[in-house]
């Protein structure tokens, strides 16, 4: 009886310390999520601009999600950096996906803000992106259901949209960095913020004191100012250029009031429109013709300093901010080094 | 004295009362219109007074005074009141082809058409910008076209008219919602036109505007006699040997005629085609010798004050006409409402 007792007790001891030695793992460095694997458990929080905003409470799920769906364009070219797993991703012109994402993503129809709800609930995600102006909509709905929404914000009235994607890429790298490989992931995802800002300090030396006016150009007789908070202009600002037009109202774009925009004298104009540059240019041309008493009058337009943009810095969307800005500091740099 | 006698000395009385009514009116519009045309000229974002814009306008010197008034204020002026003129004459046809007080060329199609064609443009064939008043005319002539011939049956008939148009806008309207709703990105241009602006108009949109006003509103000065007859009802204007079916389709045509032309160069400016009119009737009565040049005068006073005030009530930025005209056309078409009895004139 005795040596029955002690060998269950040895064997109870040994069973403690095997199983005392699976759970002494050590923490992944980065992220907000437990263990590795599938089996983590997953944190994902909100950035400032968003708990501004009251969006204040954290999503928080048993194990890293693996059917992510996403209505907005926002997150997504961050997620796929991360790795993350998108079942459903929104059709958009705005961004070219990946051919690995749309092979393995289903492309998600939609009419401007709206989509079917039911295609969402019927991919049975574990966790859906949506923009903030579809909570009213669609995400009370899935939330009732049981599916956790997180919401991300496609613009904003007190944060440029550059703070607003790196801030929103910040959280999503946080909650995705489950493991040494996604860690990695993040780092570069990050490092991609890091050499913008080291790339556009550059050009800010080139283009400091410099003022330049931002058209968006809707049409022949639909000329729009665009400030330092809408895109293009974020961008501008971003490279050093100040906009002639300086806005206390937090309006982005406004219509232009030709006779003051006499007034301005810029050092550069920035178009931006529909289409291609070709396109914007060309539409510009036009204009030009129809009253070139006027337009010709304002330096920088006879003079050609006119840079011309495709619609892609209309709006943009998440990291492809990134790219859009260097493109505009390229485009930037080469006008500034040849005048 | 003869009764007789005394009704006819009285009926002279009372046309010398509606001629001098009539020439008081019209003297004061045309002295209105001239002051707010020197008021539009001098006044927006720089404040000019009226020796700097002699001054900029004769001189020859060039100066930023000069580009303002030659490039941007004096076109939009012309403009304004080419447009207003146009549109009100439009309106006013048709409230006596529709025997309607609510008639006026959205009735009809014209602005449906066009902003459907405008719309098409903007968003999907961007390219084609530079041609929009072309094809925003063809689009507001093609819906007018549809609308008479789904109205057409042994003849044309006021509210066979209204329903076809009723129909026709909402189809075409919801075609418009959903392209904007596909391009949500980029409905900045569309905004524009839908909203009616004279925003960056130049001198070749004058030129244009001229040839299409200078047709259409002598075209509406020939119909006055049938447009008079077309008010006392069918069988009246037969027995004064109006072709009715035939009349409704000429004025109809006139007046989508200037209603297009307008939607093509300014985009949609509302309620100016509505409200003159009625104004005019209250001044000058219902005869349209005397109405539908009032309404003409009055039209173009009416949008060069809205769009003087659209471009100068918040400072560096601009209200679209369209957007005035609608905001202060709702009041008075409630006033109008209230005063149901005057509806005809006097």
């Amino acid at each position: 009886m005795k040596r029955k007792s002690m060998f269950a007790a040895l064997l109870a001891a040994a069973m403690a310390l095997s199983m005392a030695a699976c759970s002494n793992e050590s923490e992944p460095s980065g992220g907000s999520s437990g263990t590795s694997g599938a089996q983590q458990k997953f944190t994902l929080e909100y950035p400032a601009h968003m708990q501004e905003l009251g969006y204040t409470n954290t999503i928080e799920l048993d194990q890293v999600p693996t059917r992510i769906v996403c209505t907005s364009t926002y997150p997504v070219m961050t997620l796929y950096e991360m790795g993350a797993e998108m079942i459903a991703v929104p059709q958009t012109t705005v961004l070219d996906y990946p051919e690995d994402l749309t092979a393995k993503a289903e492309q998600l129809p939609s009419l401007g803000d709206t989509f079917s709800a039911e295609n969402i609930v019927e991919l049975e995600p574990d966790l859906v992106f949506m923009p903030v102006s579809q909570q009213q909509d669609y995400g009370q709905s899935l939330e009732d259901l049981g599916i956790p929404v997180y919401y991300v914000a496609t613009n904003s009235q007190t944060h440029n949209i550059y703070d607003v994607v790196r801030e929103q890429s910040q959280s999503l790298v946080d909650a995705f960095s489950v493991d040494e490989e996604s860690t990695q992931k993040g780092e570069e995802v990050m490092g991609q913020f890091d050499a913008l800002d080291a790339r556009v300090a550059e050009l800010q030396q080139t283009c400091a004191g410099k003022t330049v006016l931002i058209l968006l150009a809707g049409g022949t007789n639909a000329m729009y100012l665009q400030t330092e908070d809408a895109t293009l202009g974020c961008m501008a600002a971003m490279c050093g250029l100040e906009s002639v037009y300086q806005n206390d109202q937090a309006n982005s774009m406004i219509p232009l009031d030709m006779e003051q925009a006499l007034e301005y004298n810029p050092d550069v104009v920035l178009i931006t429109g529909m289409g291609t540059a070709e396109d914007v240019q060309t539409l510009m041309e036009g204009v030009y013709e129809m009253n070139p008493d006027y337009w010709y009058s304002i330096p920088a337009i006879e003079n050609g300093d006119v840079i011309y943009l495709p619609g892609d810095y209309v709006s943009t969307a998440g990291i492809n901010i990134i790219n859009n800005i260097e493109d505009l500091a390229d485009i930037l740099e080469a006008h500034f080094t040849e005048a | 004295m003869t009764a007789t006698k005394q009704a006819s000395k009285r009926g002279k009385n009372q046309g010398g009362i509606r001629l001098l009514r009539v020439s008081v009116v019209w003297t004061v519009l045309l002295v209105v219109l001239f002051l707010l045309i020197v008021a539009s000229i001098a006044v927006g974002s720089a404040g000019y007074s009226f020796g700097t814009v002699i001054h900029a306008i004769f001189s020859g010197e060039q100066s930023t005074a000069r580009t303002i008034i030659l490039s941007l204020r004096l076109p939009r002026v012309i403009l304004a009141i080419l447009i207003g003129a146009s549109l009100s004459a439009a309106g006013a046809l048709l409230q006596a082809v529709m025997r309607n007080p609510l008639a006026d060329p959205g009735t009809i199609g014209v602005s449906a058409g066009a902003g459907t064609a405008a719309i098409t443009v903007l968003l999907i064939f961007p390219n084609l910008t530079l041609s929009l008043p072309l094809f925003s005319f063809v689009g507001a002539a093609l819906a007018c076209v549809l609308i008479y011939a789904l109205a057409w049956k042994g003849g044309v008939d006021p509210v066979r008219i209204i329903l076809s148009g009723v129909a026709i806008n909402s189809v075409l309207g919801g075609y418009n919602s959903l392209l904007q709703l596909m391009n949500s990105d980029n409905l900045s241009g569309v905004l524009s036109f839908m909203n009616g602006s004279l925003s960056g108009m130049a001198w070749v949109h004058v030129r244009t505007m001229a040839v299409y006003a200078v047709i259409g509103l002598f075209l509406a000065l020939l119909c006055i006699r049938h447009a008079n007859a077309l008010q006392l009802g069918d069988e009246m204007a037969k027995n004064l040997g109006i072709r009715v079916n035939a009349s409704r389709v000429c004025l109809s045509a006139v007046s989508a005629f200037l209603a297009a032309s307008t939607v093509s160069v300014a985009g949609m400016i509302s309620f100016v085609g509505l409200v003159v009119p009625h104004i005019s009737r209250m001044l000058v009565g219902s005869d349209y010798k005397v109405m539908l040049p009032t309404s003409i005068l009055l039209g173009g006073a009416t949008l060069l004050f809205a769009d003087t005030v659209g471009r100068t009530i918040v400072p560096g930025m601009e209200i679209p006409v369209g957007i005035v005209m609608a905001v202060s056309g709702g009041p008075f078409f409630l006033y109008m409402l209230r005063k149901r009895g005057k509806f005809n004139g006097g």
